[in-house]
């Protein structure tokens, strides 16, 4: 086996945490190493729109539809998420993950070059001040070993990498605080003619919930998408979008493509591969197609002298879809190690190395995402802009968290296609009406321009039998692991989503909509608890797996990222996070990771 | 009776105009016609297509985009005839999604994708595709005359 020592930090995953971390480190001037599992793709705009042309010829439109499927580096799909048969959820035994229930965990990520932000929908809210100490205030959830403004230099990094397009005045809610004069890189997205109806459909008019009253205030959302850049950015210093990598030209302005998951056509929205290009431009190394295997580590001192990796050959993943290559077992060594792979991945790769922490793979999260939908009194103009343009943050903290989750509302623009696959849904129902010709498109028009969804992100609290695990009987075409899954929602979740479905009867109410919502009993994700139909999906948020804070007992990494029991090793992404707050996570892993490079240039320097 | 390959075209660009309500220009703009009527060959073999047509010319339309009373009783009976039903349907899906919805159900090309006409039907234009500009999401929506 061939060892290679040449550089100072290796990086295990070239996705938003690792583009930064490597970035970062190649600024100040150190060697860095990504090994990256996904194939080989080169920056050129031509390879991009080959997963363009993927999705559009895809016959299922999932957020992996654009990304092939790629045996030596296998990624779990929402479709390996199976019905309720007999009051049991069944699972696809051979999607990647291995899920044991009870509960459907029904997340996904994607493994290619750049990572799961080339399918993110690109919302980047702050987390809450109070999402950092949930432990001391309402006495549920964890506390995190730093808070809101130990991270706030942080946050302002990850804004100007990503290109947040928010305004400051709309985004300081429940204590959320910006310096003085700070603007955001760009100014807000518009708002949909949606989300501007529903403010003025429901003026006045609260949510009344257990005897408080919430107000039903429909606020933009920051989102990773260019707009207008503002020109008091930086102290009058303005700001560059970033356009598409090897297309730059492409990209300057979001055009209302309404393709943000599952692939922004322009790359108006940003992905990780506009990290990943400008450190390869300051002489980051990346290896593609080599898949992180094990870490070695010499089990006095805990210090880690390698990280094992197996090289697959060339091999085209649009057109070999199935064939597992050959490959070669190498080990990189280096000063120090970050582990970027993503929350699931990171985790495995420590159980698959036998490190001791116990709280390894445990604590899994997500954002358990409740879907309701209705018609607006009238038409609105579905499937136009980006995703979700705003949202509802009215129960995003209160002291109702002692007892029951705090959620996001986020509003959707693209009509009921995440919960009902619209529009084909509503064209086979015209047929099976007979209905063809004019008569066809007059029904299409007239139900799709009315719909919309509402998407409430409950916050979930990390517990330790949610959890990555592996098995020595499930392993993947190159021998790998592949992730074992134990999860469950608790009582304290369902009592979120049932204020949340209270919300939404409420709001259709207040704004003289209709309901349409209607869940079927055999779908995965549905519940019944005290009598009210349930159903929620996953949001992509995987969290918790290696969680931050302040020893070895209640955590695997310490306030620097770095593990309690490996000192050269520093891990990035979700599984840090120890609280999900209802934020979407990506900004706040994008700032801790600024954080982490931070910290792991000092730490090389000493 | 003998049908030429151009007589079949002509047939199978009336029937489309009238199966998806949209006039001929939106149909040839989408360049996708003779692949179409390829695609449905393919599947269901030239015999099966051109008894459809046949029936369709029997009705003897005069303008496809505006049709008599009793014309278009005509083409409902067609419509839902036993023999006729799942391939009008199918033709309706071919047109409005870009897919053929058969036993291998699959995406035409890139092209028929983007130019799906349930896209124009709702007033929208296909995900991922034919972009309508910055913002223009924040106006109202278009309203269209069905
Ligand atoms: C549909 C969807 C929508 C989302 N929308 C939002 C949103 O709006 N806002 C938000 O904040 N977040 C969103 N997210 C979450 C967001 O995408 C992730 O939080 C983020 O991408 C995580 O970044 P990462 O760098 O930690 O991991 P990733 O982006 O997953 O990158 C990990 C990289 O590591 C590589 N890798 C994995 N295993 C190995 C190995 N063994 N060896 C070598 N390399 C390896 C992978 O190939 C990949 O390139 C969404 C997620 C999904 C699924
Ligand atoms: S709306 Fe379109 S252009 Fe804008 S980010 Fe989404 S996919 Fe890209």
């Amino acid at each position: 086996m061939s060892t290679e020592n040449t550089y100072d930090v290796v990086i295990v995953g070239a996705g938003i945490t690792g583009a930064i971390v490597a970035n970062q480190l190649a600024e100040k001037g150190h060697k860095v190493l990504i090994l990256e599992a996904g194939v080989q793709k080169s920056f050129d705009f031509e390879s991009y729109r080959a997963y363009l042309h993927h999705y559009y010829q895809n016959t299922i439109k999932i957020p992996n539809s654009p990304y092939p499927q790629n045996p030596n580096a296998p990624q779990p799909l929402v479709t390996d998420v199976g019905d309720i048969e007999d009051g049991i959820q069944q699972f696809n035994k051979d999607g990647y993950f291995r899920q044991y229930g009870p509960a459907p965990f029904q997340s996904t990520y994607t493994r290619a070059k750049g990572g799961t932000t080339l399918h993110w929908l690109g919302t980047c809210l702050r987390m809450l001040p109070s999402d950092f100490k949930e432990k001391d205030l309402y006495d549920s959830g964890k506390n995190w070993p730093i808070n809101y403004y130990d991270l706030m230099p942080y946050y302002r990094m990850a804004e100007r990498e990503i290109g947040v397009s928010a305004d400051v005045e709309e985004q300081a809610f429940f204590g959320i605080e910006f310096e003085e004069n700070y603007v955001y890189p760009m100014t807000k997205i518009p708002q949909s003619h949606l989300d501007k109806k529903l403010t003025e459909w429901t003026k006045g008019a609260t949510f009344d919930y257990e005897g408080k009253t919430y107000p039903y205030k429909v606020v933009s959302t920051p989102q990773g998408r260019n707009s207008n850049p503002n020109p008091n950015y930086n102290n009058g210093e303005g700001y560059q979008p970033v356009g598409a990598v090897g297309n730059p030209d492409l990209g300057q302005r979001c055009e209302g493509n309404s393709a943000c998951v599952p692939i922004c056509p322009v790359q108006a929205k940003y992905n990780a591969l506009k990290t990943l290009k400008k450190a390869v431009d300051k002489g980051v190394v990346i290896y593609s197609q080599c898949v992180a295997s094990e870490i070695l580590y010499d089990e006095d001192s805990g210090e880690i002298t390698g990280i094992k990796y197996k090289e697959y050959e060339d091999f085209d993943s649009l057109t070999d879809t199935s064939k597992p290559c050959n490959y070669i077992e190498k080990v990189i060594t280096a000063k120090r190690y970050v582990l970027a792979a993503h929350a699931v991945e990171n985790a495995k790769l420590m159980l698959a190395s036998g490190f001791k922490n116990k709280n390894i793979g445990q604590n899994l999260m997500d954002h358990p995402v409740l879907l309701t939908w209705g018609l607006a009194p009238e038409a609105i103009g579905a499937f136009r802009g980006p995703g979700s343009t705003s949202g509802i943050p009215s129960l995003r903290d209160g002291t109702f968290r002692k007892d029951r989750s705090a959620f996001r509302i986020e509003i959707g623009n693209w009509g009921w296609n995440w919960p009902a696959g619209s529009p084909t849904t509503e064209l086979q129902e015209g047929l099976s009406k007979q209905l063809f010709g004019k008569e066809l498109r007059a029904f299409l028009l007239d139900t799709v321009q009315k719909e919309f969804r509402l998407g409430f992100l409950i916050e979930q609290q990390a517990l330790s039998n949610n959890s990555v695990t592996i098995d020595d009987r499930y392993r993947d075409e190159l021998g790998n692991y592949r992730p074992i899954i134990n999860y469950n929602i608790t009582d304290h979740e369902k009592e979120g989503m049932l204020a949340a479905k209270e919300f939404s009867k409420q709001f259709f109410d207040a704004l003289s909509g209709t309901d349409k919502t209607q869940y079927s009993p055999d779908k995965g994700g549905f519940i019944l608890y005290k009598g009210e139909e349930l159903w929620w999906q996953g949001a992509g948020h995987l969290a918790g797996t290696h969680i931050m804070g302040t020893d070895k007992e209640n955590s695997v990494v310490d306030k620097y990222q770095r593990c309690h029991e490996h000192k050269n090793l520093f891990l990035v992404g979700c599984g840090n996070m120890p609280t999900m707050g209802t934020s979407n996570p990506t900004l706040t892993i994008a700032a801790l990771s600024f954080w982490a490079a931070e910290n792991i240039s000092k730490d090389l320097n000493s | 009776m003998k049908i030429t390959v151009s007589e079949r075209l002509d047939w199978f660009e009336k029937l489309s105009v009238i199966l998806t309500g949209f006039s001929r220009s939106e149909l040839l703009g989408t360049g996708l016609i003779e692949i179409y009527l390829d695609t449905i060959d393919q599947h269901l073999g030239e015999d099966h297509v051109n008894t459809l047509l046949d029936s369709f010319r029997k009705i003897n339309i005069q303008d496809e985009e505006d049709l008599t009373a009793e014309e278009s009783r005509n083409i409902q009976e067609l419509v839902e005839s036993k023999s006729n039903e799942s391939i009008t349907k199918l033709v309706i899906l071919l047109w409005y999604t870009g897919q053929w919805y058969g036993k291998n159900s699959y995406i035409v090309s890139s092209q028929s994708y983007l130019e799906g006409l349930v896209w124009k039907a709702i007033g929208a234009h296909p995900m991922g595709g034919k972009q309508p500009g910055y913002g223009t999401w924040g106006f109202p929506p278009l309203t269209f005359s069905s």
